[in-house]
């Protein structure tokens, strides 16, 4: 299982990376051509859930270096360098949080 | 929607365990960290098909209302099937009550009705009433425009049967080559055979197959029998003065003509045909109405036991009912015209025997002409009918075609993965390797249990992960087993 496991992490970092991707069309849409006809709050919600979707893939990444770390030895401080950008996408929408968490509620 | 406490909270869990993790490297590991900017981007995957955005964005609208179609529960699409067939089975027998176009005519037929008539107004030239018809039939196109359709339904049916053998193949392809990964690595192949799997998807291509070949019976069908009355259609593509020369015997009949019951007949036998135009709106009308009819909210409730299926049906029905009832109107009308019909019938019929106006080559060659209209219609109707199913089945072939492609990337993923395991346990022959479902759960649980680290902090997996793990299933759903 412990073998599967690391592929499937591997996996579902690329899934996660997916999402993002599909989640930044959405976004890029929303905030060009249907600028006029979406709302703020939807606009917000795209961003926070891309960013969100692109901490998730980071964070796969990083157990997965962390499996590889655990029989190679090798790869801790690349494993903390993706955890370090999944705080940083995190971070980059946090004031958007909350910021639509003052405004719409 | 969002929830700020669990961001928050998630946000703190990640810079926490970061923190946790730097301070081992500063102790233990003492690891370089590289910079965040010559990382590997983690490559993407999109294991759902992709849709181009179009051009007009109401279109998009549109489709949204079907888009969800593959997700109705299979107990409401039983149940919306079992609705239609019994309100298509009440439509009809409620139809039956009423005379309809083909009985109209077969009781005009009867009564000699319209043709010797015609023998009377189209004495040397066709009347402005025969001549109505044909030209309309010229106008929808004539005997080259049936050609056409048929030729079109010919390829079609080519086109179509090439397109659902070649996804036959592609299917009968991945199989044997799951047969032969299973023989070369025996055991430890333990994914699903994909002949237990791919058996609805062959039962799909054996229907279409089935239906298309009884298509091609029927367009067979319809052209011989557009060839055996070619003469005919060719007949209706002259011109009224080229046509009026084909009537075998030039007559006098202006004083029949102008009779009272002549007239009469005319002016029912128009009025006829409006009730006839009027009835067969109706009938689509109805018909279009049912097939149109979204009745999936009112079966949902059904699982909800909010209501029954017996009450939806007769709630329903008092809709149909409705729509029927307007032929009753058309009904009585049609059976006030025939008593008018019968009665200058009678009379009309005797005066035209006795006069000089009438002519049995030339009640034979209106007759036919007439005949021939109402078949020329007919087999137009069915060639329609035809093109309409070649369209339904074209559809259908497309939704096979995207259920299979998904089902052979998802069935060539799992494999590549099986492979990968297989090589990289050594070929140890281990008894643990995980199957096709281990897969699978795998994938779910990873996504339900996205949190920094699976062994700890499972307090910070936010709630929106649920309805992920929801989506996610839906959408694996989908790619496994087909929108249908």
């Amino acid at each position: 299982m412990a073998e599967r496991k690391r592929s499937s992490t591997e996996l579902l970092s690329q899934l996660a990376k997916g999402i993002f991707d599909l989640y930044t069309s959405a976004y890029n849409l929303a905030v060009d051509s249907l600028k006029k006809i979406i709302n703020e709050e939807t606009k917000f919600y795209l961003n926070i859930r891309r960013f969100w979707y692109a901490s998730i893939s980071f964070i796969k990444m990083k157990d997965k270096i962390i499996e590889e770390f655990d029989k190679s030895g090798e790869g801790y401080g690349k494993a903390i360098a993706y955890l370090g950008l999944a705080v940083e996408s995190v971070n980059v929408v946090y004031k958007d949080i909350v910021f639509i968490f003052y405004k719409f509620n | 929607m969002i929830d700020q406490k669990e961001f928050e909270s998630f946000k703190t869990s990640l810079e926490k365990l970061g923190q946790e993790m730097m301070e081992k490297n500063d102790r233990i590991y003492l690891s370089t960290i590289p910079e965040m900017a010559v990382l590997p981007k983690p490559e993407k995957k999109i294991m759902v098909s992709q849709q181009n955005i179009p051009d007009n964005l109401n279109s998009l609208l549109e489709s949204a209302n079907t888009s969800l179609d593959a997700l109705v529960p299979k107990e409401v699409k039983r149940m919306i099937e079992s609705y239609k067939k019994n309100m298509n089975e009440f439509i009809v027998e409620n139809l039956n009550k009423y005379e309809l176009e083909s009985e109209i005519d077969a009781y005009l037929a009867k009564l000699q009705l319209p043709h010797s008539l015609e023998c009377v107004f189209s004495q040397a030239e066709i009347s402005e009433y025969l001549w109505k018809k044909i030209s309309d039939i010229q106008q929808k196109g004539g005997s080259m425009f049936l050609d056409n359709h048929l030729s079109n339904l010919e390829k079609k049916n080519e086109e179509l049967v090439k397109r659902t053998n070649d996804i036959s193949i592609a299917i009968k392809n991945e199989e044997e080559e799951d047969i032969k990964n299973s023989k070369q690595y025996g055991g430890r192949w333990t994914r699903k055979p994909s002949t237990q799997i791919n058996s609805t998807l062959y039962q799909r291509i054996q229907l279409i197959l089935k239906n298309l070949s009884l298509a091609k019976d029927c367009d067979g069908k319809i052209k011989s029998s557009v060839l055996d009355n070619r003469k005919y259609f060719e007949i209706l593509a002259l011109s009224k003065q080229a046509l009026s020369r084909q009537i075998p015997v030039k007559t006098d009949a202006d004083k029949i003509k102008n009779s009272e019951p002549a007239v009469k007949l005319r002016k029912d036998l128009d009025s006829i045909e409006t009730q006839k135009t009027k009835s067969i709106e109706v009938i689509n009308k109805t018909f279009q109405t049912l097939n149109e009819d979204n009745i999936i909210a009112q079966f949902l409730q059904v699982l909800q036991n909010k209501t029954t299926e017996k009450a939806i049906f007769e709630e329903n029905k008092k809709k149909y009912e409705d729509l029927i009832k307007e032929l009753s109107v058309i009904d009585e009308e049609v059976k006030i015209v025939k008593i008018s019909i019968l009665a200058n019938n009678t009379t009309f019929q005797r005066e035209l025997q006795s006069n000089q106006g009438y002519n049995e080559a030339n009640d034979k060659f209106f007759k036919d002409i007439e005949a021939h209209c109402v078949l020329y219609n007919q087999k137009l109707q069915q060639l329609q009918q035809g093109m309409k199913f070649y369209t339904d089945c074209n559809r259908e072939i497309q939704n096979l075609s995207e259920s299979v492609n998904e089902y052979l990337r998802a069935r060539d993923l799992e494999k590549i993965n099986l492979i990968n395991f297989i090589l990289s346990a050594g070929g140890s022959g281990n008894k643990n390797v995980p199957s096709a479902n281990a897969f699978d759960n795998n994938l779910v649980h990873g996504f339900s249990n996205f949190n920094i680290n699976s062994n700890q902090n499972n307090d910070v997996i936010p709630t929106q992960s649920i309805f992920e793990f929801i989506k996610f299933r839906i959408f694996k759903s989908i790619l496994l087993y087909g929108s249908k």
